[in-house]
């Protein structure tokens, strides 16, 4: 999961195959021609693939003990038994509704500051460095004075998500309406809008795209967070399942979960990239 | 650079070629450190309890090997067990002294071991907050009990729950870490711990949880166990050096289980950061020779093989091995007639009590 914005993915995913592509067509070697999105696709699957093949040739060669670096097959195998006796899904729900309470509780909070510290000067100068401060100070360094206030149980996991969901949202928000392009304001104007209007037509899709950004890496950023805390002290959720594993002295359910907690990383993040693409397309072809 | 399709396919090419320009070499020779481990303790400090705390505290070992110029380095890490098999499948240790689960966890996972000696028994306590309003053990179903999974009191708590008719999961787990416990405890979010001596009388003595159960002056199901294991490639190639470490360790135990040693065995638990009184509350009326004997008597081959049985219930071992053959005393019972020791610990049959001659 990248904390990239969606600009450079974009143009570094979409240029150099495009260019390749292209080439590759013009060769008058190239007697057959896959589709572009099958060659996109296998271009996709050789890092995965390289990177599994290293694996295999590193449990081959038995670089490190069979007991830390288990073999792909293995951890293949447990991922289906995990999948099949439901424990990972149910995990895995845990784990997704402690980022959703987190993200609602945090970002929602987040959104509310940056847009008050966006829209009123005094705020901004009065409050916001000290709420700033106290988001900069990292989750791991709140841990064992939340862990004191809000205990061990699901409160602690949703105030840690939903404090570090916090910050992208708030500099999402005020961000979004401080480069706010102001001739947006004297286009509203001139159309003589009224408030409502105004905020609901000109404010709010002005200050969407960066706010979705925001979201993009709260979730990112929530998801990790909760993966760490659930190391710490849990009795569900995938970081538990992944720290059972390891207690249990079974790296193959240790990789299984990496494995999981990766690829739905990703795929939060590619829902949310695309649900940003479709809403906002326009802030990415327009230019300001 | 911009990447372009044949840069890209270069760079894994090369990457795919790169492990084959270089290869581990595992070279054996004369060691110069021979590193041994216990569990951790809450203070963190490179300290032990039992008969590997005494080895470590006396020193015996590196009095022995300083005319050799072999080094002894100790690891007590807070990981406890699961954290001392990551170790040696590490091969970043030769001997170990720790609890009977996680040693056959590792064992169960394929780590090269033998059981050299016994660690010795240390009783159980299940320490409770007083507010929680749990009287007695059939209480505790529901409520939320921690201790640091993966080790021993997994199964002492399965033991221990089972002579009420209870099972693990009946009660809610939490899997935290020495002072993670103690917060836990304090802000109320756990109702009970489980621990040994040392740990649970120190809170008790601060007032935070009162004493429910122990298993205490009884072999009752549920005290902890251990083995003192070596990684099996060192003993292969060391077999002379392996015979002097247990030698130092036999002496040890020794040395723990006499009366007249007792003060001098608290100062020495003492220096893990415990408090002094917790070890001598936790040793109090108790034959120092049934703490500390390193037999592997059927008392201990019956508690591996119930760890055994349970390790593969829980499925934290997939496919069973064969205990007799991992447990060998040959060198033990040669080490004891050489020492004089033969006759100074008894024996016990597997139901914990003293075999009759």
């Amino acid at each position: 999961m990248s904390d990239v914005t969606f600009k450079t993915a974009g143009s570094i995913a979409a240029a150099p195959f495009e260019r390749a592509a292209g080439k590759a067509s013009s060769h008058p070697a190239a007697a057959f021609r896959l589709p572009r999105w099958a060659k996109l696709f296998l271009l996709g699957i050789v890092p995965p693939i390289a990177l599994l093949a290293l694996w295999s040739y590193a449990v081959h060669q038995e670089w490190l003990a069979e007991q830390i670096l288990p073999d792909p097959r293995l951890v293949y195998e447990t991922t289906l038994d995990l999948l099949v006796t439901g424990q990972l899904p149910a995990e895995l729900l845990v784990s997704l509704g402690r980022v959703a309470a987190g993200l609602a509780l945090g970002g929602g909070l987040g959104l509310f500051f940056g847009l008050g510290f966006g829209l009123f000067r005094t705020l901004d100068i009065y409050v916001a460095p000290t709420v700033r401060a106290i988001c900069l100070v990292p989750s791991l360094g709140w841990l064992p004075f939340f862990m004191l206030v809000f205990g061990i149980g699901e409160g602690l996991k949703i105030v840690l998500i939903a404090k570090t969901c916090f910050l992208p949202l708030m500099v999402g928000a005020y961000e979004g309406i401080r480069n706010r392009p102001r001739k947006y304001d004297d286009v509203s104007r001139a159309l003589e809008f009224s408030w409502f209007a105004r905020v609901r037509l000109v404010v709010w899709p002005s200050i969407l795209p960066s706010i979705l950004t925001g979201v993009r890496q709260a979730m990112s950023r929530g998801w990790k967070v909760l993966i760490l805390v659930e190391m710490i002290s849990s009795a569900a959720g995938l970081g538990y399942l992944m720290m059972w594993g390891r207690k249990a002295f079974q790296l193959d359910v240790v990789f299984a979960t990496m494995i999981v907690i990766g690829l739905v990383g990703w795929a939060l993040d590619h829902a949310l990239t695309r649900f940003q693409h479709r809403t906002t397309l326009w802030s990415f072809k327009a230019a300001v | 650079m911009q990447p372009t399709r044949r840069t890209f396919l270069g760079l894994a090419a090369a990457a795919a070629v790169f492990p084959t320009t270089f290869s581990i070499t595992r070279a054996q020779s004369k060691p110069d450190v021979i590193r041994l481990a216990g569990p951790g303790n809450a203070a963190g400090r490179p300290y032990g309890n039992g008969s590997i705390g005494v080895l470590r505290g006396l020193e015996l070992l590196e009095k022995e090997f300083e005319p050799d110029g072999i080094r002894i380095e100790w690891q007590f890490p807070r990981g406890t067990g699961p954290a001392i098999n990551e170790a040696f499948a590490n091969r970043q240790l030769e001997f170990a002294s720790y609890g009977g689960l996680p040693n056959v966890v590792g064992r169960g996972a394929g780590v090269r071991t033998t059981v050299l000696a016994a660690s010795g028994i240390s009783p159980t306590y299940v320490g409770v907050r007083p507010a929680a309003g749990i009287k007695t053990l059939a209480d505790l179903k529901g409520k939320k009990v921690a201790f640091q999974r993966g080790t021993i009191f997994e199964l002492s708590l399965s033991l221990i729950l089972a002579g009420v008719g209870l099972k693990n999961e009946d009660v809610q787990i939490f899997d935290l870490q020495g002072a993670d416990q103690t917060a836990a405890i304090q802000s109320g979010d756990v109702d009970a711990l489980l621990g040994q001596g040392n740990q649970v009388l120190a809170l008790v003595k601060s007032g935070l949880v009162e004493v429910l159960y122990s298993t205490k002056g009884s072999p009752a199901p549920g005290s902890t166990f251990g083995s003192f294991t070596v990684l099996d490639s060192f003993a292969e190639a060391n077999p002379e050096i392996v015979a002097r470490v247990l030698r130092g360790y036999v002496q040890a135990s020794h040395f723990a289980s006499l009366d007249e040693n007792r003060e001098k065995l608290y100062d020495i638990f003492a220096l893990t950061g415990s408090p002094r009184e917790s070890y001598v509350a936790d040793y109090a009326g108790d034959d120092l020779r049934d703490r500390n004997s390193p037999l592997l008597d059927d008392f201990y081959r019956a508690n591996i093989k119930a760890g055994l049985d349970f390790t593969l219930e829980q499925k934290l071992v997939r496919k069973p091995f064969d205990v007799d053959e991992w447990i060998k005393d040959g060198l033990l019972t040669k080490t004891l007639a050489d020492l004089g020791y033969e006759a100074f610990w008894t024996p016990r049959a597997a139901d914990g009590k003293a075999v009759q001659f």
